[in-house]
């Protein structure tokens, strides 16, 4: 398995700029405060005056909101294998963090019967990664490497399956992958030489 | 569980969706969109004249504003405009009724599928409190009706795979080519449902005639539509927006590696706008990318329906269900019409995803409650409770909130416009400054301006191009109304003319102070913000 890993991290785009996380563990929870009440003082002053109100619009929704909208993205697989895609309406920075090909193989991970050796772990892991973007709202490009312990995880354990296949499907796989890689490569150089 | 109280528990829920599928059906704040208005306009013009607004008589696809769309929902909200008038809840009533048979469809499809009438019973109830189901059914979408239609059609199509009686074989094909004449998703995803579902089947070459005989029955079917395949009004509106047709590159493209990384690019734009309609983001969060189709704080699924769907893709798996491929077709087929267009995430043209997606929480939410049967009362109470809050959230989100942030992506005010205008003395000449020129189905709509009258002109402007020109083929003038963009520079001194701009489009100090002007009315939005100003110019006898 430590072999399919290293592969698994030899052939990651995100890790070929060296990038080092920064500001990982600092909040800014009274500012987030602050723009919360705001947010929900301009709301409140647009709607008709209902006691209700203070149920559906106050502030720690408003923050707690924050801080999910944050998850929700690093929850979105695009982020990780899809670079230039529009989604700059809600300001997420786009780098190619994966290549297309391990997609599959993180799917195919999730099929592999040695995945239940990796269960327990993968799961209390992404639990507190998520716990950790929730509280540090963790969205740049250094910010989220962590999160990529459990995807490179399952990707090994789905490269390690594909060698189980029949020998002409394990050629298209890999023959995809290594276009795949041709292609950005181009790309990559490209960018940088410049 | 006894079928009398399934009964009465499923009623409870229907009873539930009618109330929020019609509560403030025909004044939810937010407006009237102009697509509404081309649905209930055309509905109203076929029942008072026996032709739409360009004089077509009974035409087979309709067209408003170059958009070209599908006739069921027109026809059949003609007995609704009978039996209303040309009214907004009439527009709207049709997606209401389908969005409550949904509620009825969904649990008789979880039953076929799960095979378990408390899931079943569950479906429902997510379905009747759904945020994109309550949407959908608040506004006149002939998708609401098509996802109606396309979801009968799995469901008979299931009782054929579990009985293998023929019957239900056809009347499902029936369904699915219903759906094809509701809207446009459906014209890709039910044939290749049906084809894929025959394909999967055990030895199906061997009851090749009835495959034989369903094909010529669903061409039959579909004859009127065929018919008009080759012409754009056929292909238009598809191809107009398809990611292919665009003419700008796919992203990552660098001019200076030539087009063969197209082929590399293009099929992986593709993948992330698929993938985009599974996305935890987008489903539970952040919602469209239109804001016509946002509600302000929620997105097409409510937050704590997120557990519940990972709970359920598991269940999914480690159940033995029967009928899962046809399940896992539909899934898998419902988001391609969307992931074919550039859009990055659009609800309507994905809207045959939800109640798969829907489902499978349920299916989760009853997975939930096997496994801690313990405290199944706790769990049950608890739920109810937040499901509660929650769609009382969403109605305030919907109702609210949305109708003040809003309200200019929903056309809001032309109600108000219209019957200004009514009340002027019936000479006077109108202007609509509206670079689109589309607003003139809401003074349609509102009957201002008198349908013959604009019939007359449209169809003279149309002539013999209706189904072939997918061009701008529509007047600009009717009358004493105009639609267009108004130069106010030149225009400003143009005499007895009524003047009505949208608040974006002048500002107070354009006209205020100028004594040949006069406001005659400002319509304000749900915010408060002006939303018209409607402005008269001195007529020569008071100069």
């Amino acid at each position: 398995m430590a072999i399919w890993i290293i592969v698994t991290l030899l052939l990651t785009p995100w890790l070929w700029s060296l990038p080092i996380p920064k500001d990982l563990f600092r909040t800014n929870f009274r500012e987030d405060v602050q723009e919360a009440k705001m947010n929900v003082t301009w709301k409140r002053g647009k709607v008709a005056p209902s006691d209700l109100t203070v149920f559906f619009l106050n502030w720690p929704r408003e923050v707690v909101n924050q801080r999910l909208s944050v998850v929700m993205e690093n929850l979105d697989l695009g982020n990780y294998f899809f670079a230039g895609h529009p989604r700059e309406r809600v300001g997420v920075e786009e780098r190619q963090k994966f290549f297309f090909f391990q997609f599959v193989l993180f799917i195919v991970g999730f099929a592999s019967p040695h995945l239940n050796k990796y269960k327990k772990f993968l799961v209390v892991y992404s639990g507190l990664a998520l716990l950790a973007v929730f509280i540090f709202e963790w969205r740049s490009f250094t910010q989220t490497l962590p999160l990529a312990v459990p995807f490179i995880v399952l990707m090994a354990l789905g490269g390690r399956q594909i060698m189980t296949w029949q020998k002409k499907w394990r050629i298209l796989f890999l023959s995809l992958a290594f276009l795949e890689v041709l292609a950005f490569g181009a790309f990559y150089i490209k960018g940088a030489l410049r | 569980m006894s079928k009398k109280l399934v009964v009465a528990l499923l009623a409870g829920i229907i009873l539930l969706g009618v109330t929020l599928r019609f509560y403030r059906l025909g004044d939810n704040g937010l407006g009237f969109f102009r697509d509404e208005a081309a649905l209930g306009f055309n509905a109203w013009s076929l029942l008072s004249t026996g032709a739409d607004e360009y004089g077509q008589k009974f035409p087979i696809i309709f067209r408003s504003f170059e958009v070209f769309f599908l006739p069921a929902y027109v026809y059949l909200s003609v007995p609704i405009f009978f039996l209303f008038g040309p009214t907004v809840i009439a527009a709207r009533a049709l997606s209401a009724i389908s969005g409550t048979l949904l509620i009825l469809t969904s649990f008789l499809i979880a039953r076929e599928f799960f095979k378990s009438k408390k899931v079943a019973l569950i479906s429902a109830l997510m379905v009747a409190v759904s945020p994109w189901a309550i949407f959908y059914s608040q506004g006149a979408f002939e998708g609401n009706l098509a996802l109606l239609a396309f979801s009968v059609g799995i469901y008979l199509w299931l009782r054929f795979t579990n009985t293998d009686e023929k019957k239900y074989f056809f009347f499902s094909l029936a369904f699915f080519v219903f759906s094809m004449y509701s809207y446009q998703a459906p014209r890709f995803v039910a044939p290749l449902f049906v084809g894929v579902s025959i394909l999967s089947q055990k030895s199906w070459w061997k009851k090749w005639r009835l495959w034989i005989f369903g094909f010529f029955f669903a061409l039959l079917l579909s004859l009127p539509q065929l018919s008009l395949t080759a012409s754009p009004a056929g292909y238009h509106r598809a191809i107009g927006v398809s990611l292919f047709s665009r003419g700008e590159t796919p992203p990552g493209y660098s001019s200076q590696l030539g087009d063969w990384q197209k082929l590399y690019l293009a099929p992986r734009e593709f993948l992330s706008l698929y993938l985009h309609y599974f996305s935890p983001s987008n489903l539970f969060w952040q919602n469209d990318y239109n804001p016509q189709r946002r509600v302000e704080g929620y997105s097409v699924f409510y937050l704590w329906q997120l557990p519940l769907l990972l709970i359920g893709v598991w269940a999914f798996f480690k159940k033995k269900i029967k009928d899962a491929k046809y399940f896992l077709f539909w899934l898998a087929l419902a988001p391609i019409p969307a992931a074919l267009t550039a859009d990055p995430f659009h609800t309507y043209r994905a809207i045959l995803l939800f109640l798969p997606l829907t489902l499978l929480t349920a299916l989760g939410f009853g997975q939930l409650l096997s496994l801690i049967s313990k405290m199944k009362n706790l769990v049950i109470l608890v739920s109810l409770v937040g499901i509660l809050y929650s769609v009382f959230a969403y109605l305030f989100g919907l109702l609210e909130l949305t109708p003040i942030t809003r309200w200019r992506d929903w056309d809001y005010g032309y109600k108000e416009v219209s019957q200004f205008i009514k009340d002027q003395p019936s000479t006077l000449r109108v202007v609509i400054d509206d670079p689109n020129t589309e607003s003139y189905i809401h003074l349609l709509f509102n009957q201002v301006i008198p349908i013959s009258e604009y019939q007359e002109v449209a169809s003279f402007k149309v002539g013999g191009e209706y189904y072939k020109n997918p061009d701008v083929l529509r007047p600009e003038k009717v009358g004493r109304f105009e639609f267009r963009s108004v130069d106010w520079p030149t225009e400003r001194g143009d005499k007895e003319t009524l003047f009505v701009f949208p608040s974006n489009r002048l500002y107070p100090s354009e006209f205020s102070g100028d004594p040949k002007l006069n406001l005659e009315k400002t319509v304000y939005s749900p915010s408060g913000e002006p939303a018209f100003y409607i402005i008269k110019t001195i007529s020569k006898n008071s100069q």
